[in-house]
Order: structure tokens, then C-alpha cells, then sequence
């Protein structure tokens, strides 16, 4: 039995209530009806996170984690590190993500070049939540499809049709705005729900079809991962 | 281990420096155990136009003649589709025109909706190539466009990887590259459509997207290989099989 591990991180700077915790749970919460997978969510709103001041130290130390602001980033680094998939939900802030979920982004950049893209066998997938039907979702769902891919990550989509980008929902109370697909009621949290399940079942057939591949490709030369560029 | 087929598309309507850049991907691929890759390019293929939103596609899905917009002795679309379907790793490579892809590509983007029925191409692992005369030429967005295309199709998306060519890198989220080192050869100046030769950078990018697609369909191969399909599969009736459902209801599939 593949086991996998699923981190959501919600980046709402709202203490309780907020909209993109609850699509972020309902992502885990399909994920989880997989044997196998197990579920961990993190609430950005809850804790404090400093931007990122650019020192580079991360880099030229090339360590996993930021070794000069001391807050509460410092426990979510060796939870990105374990996970298999990373389910990265924001509210929808001018067609873009909240500040707080940028300043955990950019404090995240550790992860990157200098420790050879700690990400790269593991699936990233987005969810967001806007004011308004068109509210920028999209444009928002893909910055956090972009940020994967430059932490050299792997990017899927929410289940097609109603999760092309990733999980999108619209403010108010999701549970109730509800649409018709294909003859079935669907509404926002079942969008999530989808995407939470299509991201276990990627992480599994990564992680499967590493075991079967891992050693022949790691014996195998993919090229000097060059840390001293960074 | 896992044999995989990856599939290189060009979508430059002439042979220049897209074709030079996928071509130099695919030959990194190879590189892998078990890969095998073939190659087409829309400047050897006719594309007699785009979507005509009828339908068919959808209301009859079918394998052999997947878009059946035009006729097939005057369009090649659908062998273009037959080798995606048919193939594990999709890289596809297209020069930047107005920040996006070319329309002749478009046209292939459009009419591959004739295969989204039943998801044919769900799984594949998919990486984008972009080639512009300028340095920040619209690469990022060209290859936005692509990845966009992918998602629907619910493929598995990669950039380039944790791989780096020996000097620097170009692009993270795909391989891009310029007509040209240090500066562009602009279109009007003799050599321009193979000058990306010059940009050691953007060719560097293209081999590592090469490789990085290959290692992951590879990976992604052996999974799906490891799971039974009733495992993987969508519950049947639950939102995501229902146009095979439907085809099947009808007994069109």
C-alpha cells in the first residue's frame, strides 16, 4: 500500500471563518477517503511569517530551511520536506495571492536551486477563493501553479471540467453556491474535494513508480545540479 | 523497467530554431534507458484550420479520426493526435507570437478537444519549449499557454527539473530560449532561424526539459503500471467519466 502524505497550507490571514481553509480541509478531505493518505493543514493566518529579506544565506549556506529569521516558518520546512503533495490555497487579493501567502512563498526559496529543488518529486496543486465569480481566481491559481514549477515542482489540475486550474471558489458561503454539471449538484467544496483526490492519486503513482525506477534513474547522470549558480 | 514513447511537436510553421531546440530536447530524452521519441513538426504537416464548434468530436468520439473538421487528405490534426494519445511524455516547442503561441499551433491546442472525451491524454507528462527574439520575448507566457492546454487535459505538468546546463539557466517552468547569444539575430538578419545555436543557455534548458520529462513519464509510467485500473479509476457516475458514460448510454463509444 502506496503512502503518501498531503500538507495543505491555507494562506487567509483570517483567524476563523475563513472560506479558504474550509476549501483547503475539503481538498484533504478527498483526499483522504484514498487508504493511505495521510493529511496535515496549516493555517498561515494563524501564525507570523516575515517576508523574506533577500540576505541569500539560505543559498550560500544551502540549507532546507531559512537560517536567519526565526519564526513560525521554522516548523513548516521538514512538513514541505516529508509531504508528497502540497495543496497551497489563498484568497483572491487583486488578482493575486494574500501577502501573507507570498511572504510564506518567498520564505520557501531555501527549498530551491541551492538544495536541488527539495520539491521535485512532489505534486503541487492550487486553490483559490475570490470575491466574485470572475474575481481573479484564475490569474491567481496561476501564480501558484508557477510557483511549483520554478521549486521545480509537479503541477496537476483539479479534476476537469469544474478544476482546470486547480480549486476555484467564490466568497459567501460556499457550501451553498451550488451549479449543475452533468446532470450531478456540485458546488465549490466538491470542486476541492476532487482536487484533493486527483493530487493522492498523482502522488502515488510517483511515488510507486519511483520504487520501481528510482535506482536505475539515480544511477543515471540527469546533470550536474548546479548549486554554485544560485 | 518501464519502456516509454515520448512525443516532440514543433509548432514553428518553417524549420528554424524551434525545431532545433525540440529536436535537441528529444535527443536528451533518448539519453534515458527505455525511451523511445518521435517527432513532428507543422512545417512538414498541413493544418487546414481551426475549431468549427460542431461538435462531432464530442457527440461521436472516436480514436481513429479523433477532430473531424476537415478532410483528412488535405489536414494532418489528427495524426498529430493519434501520437499524442499514443505517446507517455508530450514536449512540445513553439516560438512566441504576441506572447502566446502561433495560430497554426492554436489550431491544434483547439481541435485537440476531440480527444478530451474520455481523457485520453490524462497522465501524460507534458513540458513546454519557447523561442523568441528577444530575451524577454513572452516565453514565460507562451509556455503559460501551454501548460493551460495541458491542465484541461489533465496531464502532469513539469519545468525544466533540478538539472542545469553548465552555465546558467533558462526558465524554470520551461525551457526558453533566444535566436541568438549575446544579443538576438533579428528577423530580417541572415542566420536568424537557427541562431538559437548561440544561446548555450536556452539549448542547455532544452536538453534538461528533455530529461526531466523523460525521468518523470518513466516514474509516472511505472505507477500506473503498479495500480490496478479500478484504483485509479474515477467511480463511475461521479463527475469526470460522464462524456464516456454518456457515449456509452448512447452507443456511439
Amino acid at each position: 500500500m502506496t503512502q503518501v502524505k498531503l500538507f495543505g497550507i491555507s494562506g487567509s490571514p483570517k483567524k476563523k471563518g475563513s472560506n479558504t481553509t474550509r476549501m483547503v480541509a475539503a481538498a484533504l478531505e478527498g483526499a483522504s477517503a484514498f487508504e493511505g493518505v495521510e493529511t496535515d493543514l496549516v493555517e498561515l493566518g494563524k501564525l507570523t511569517i516575515e517576508q523574506c529579506n533577500g540576505c541569500r544565506s539560505c543559498r550560500k549556506k544551502k540549507v532546507p530551511y531559512c537560517p536567519v529569521i526565526d519564526d513560525d516558518m521554522n516548523p513548516l520546512y521538514p512538513k514541505l520536506m516529508e509531504a508528497d503533495g502540497i495543496i497551497l490555497g489563498s484568497p483572491v487579493y487583486f488578482a493575486s495571492v494574500t501577502s501573507l501567502t507570498k511572504a510564506f512563498m518567498d520564505r520557501t526559496t531555501c527549498l530551491g536551486g541551492a538544495v536541488g529543488f527539495a520539491l521535485r518529486y512532489k505534486v503541487g496543486a492550487g486553490i483559490a477563493v475570490g470575491g466574485t465569480r470572475h474575481g481573479g481566481q484564475e490569474l491567481t491559481l496561476a501564480m501558484i501553479r508557477n510557483y511549483f514549477l520554478m521549486m521545480g515542482g509537479i503541477v496537476v489540475s483539479g479534476i476537469p471540467p469544474h478544476g482546470y486550474w486547480g480549486g476555484a471558489g467564490v466568497a459567501g458561503d460556499i457550501s451553498e453556491d451550488e451549479w449543475e454539471l452533468y446532470g450531478q449538484k456540485i458546488n465549490a467544496l466538491d470542486v476541492c474535494r476532487d482536487l484533493g483526490r486527483r493530487v493522492a492519486i498523482v502522488c502515488k503513482l510517483l511515488k510507486a513508480g519511483i520504487m520501481v525506477e528510482g535506482e536505475e534513474l539515480l544511477s543515471f547522470d540527469l546533470g550536474k545540479t548546479q548549486a554554485a549558480a544560485y | 523497467m518501464s519502456k516509454v514513447k515520448i512525443f516532440g511537436l514543433s509548432g514553428s510553421i518553417r524549420h528554424g530554431n524551434t525545431e532545433i531546440l525540440v529536436k535537441e530536447a528529444l535527443k536528451a530524452a533518448a539519453e534515458l534507458p527505455n525511451v523511445e521519441t518521435e517527432y513532428m513538426a507543422l512545417a512538414d504537416l498541413n493544418i487546414a484550420g481551426g475549431c468549427t464548434a460542431r461538435y462531432t468530436c464530442w457527440r461521436k468520439p472516436s480514436l481513429e479520426h479523433p477532430c473531424r473538421d476537415y478532410k483528412e487528405d488535405r489536414d494532418d490534426v489528427n495524426r498529430i493526435l493519434r501520437a499524442m494519445v499514443s505517446a507517455d511524455g508530450i514536449i512540445v516547442g513553439v516560438p512566441v507570437y504576441w506572447g502566446s503561441v502561433p495560430a497554426q499551433m492554436k489550431c491544434v491546442i483547439d481541435r485537440s478537444m476531440s480527444v478530451e472525451a474520455g481523457f485520453l491524454l490524462r497522465n501524460k507528462v507534458g513540458g513546454g519549449i519557447a523561442v523568441a527574439a528577444e530575451r524577454h520575448g513572452g516565453h514565460e507566457l507562451a509556455i503559460e499557454t501551454l501548460h493551460r492546454w495541458f491542465l484541461v487535459h489533465d496531464m502532469i505538468i513539469c519545468g525544466v527539473g533540478p538539472a542545469r546546463p553548465t552555465t546558467s539557466i533558462g526558465g524554470h517552468q520551461g525551457a526558453m530560449a533566444v535566436q541568438g547569444f549575446p544579443y538576438p539575430v533579428h528577423s530580417d538578419e541572415p542566420g536568424e532561424s537557427e541562431a538559437v545555436l548561440q544561446d548555450d543557455i536556452g539549448m542547455g534548458a532544452a536538453r534538461c526539459l528533455g530529461r526531466r520529462v523523460a525521468e518523470l513519464t518513466k516514474i509516472v509510467k511505472a505507477g500506473l503500471d503498479s495500480f490496478s485500473e479500478s484504483e485509479l479509476a474515477w467511480p463511475k457516475g461521479r463527475v469526470g467519466s460522464e462524456v464516456f458514460d454518456r457515449a456509452e448510454e448512447r452507443g456511439t463509444s
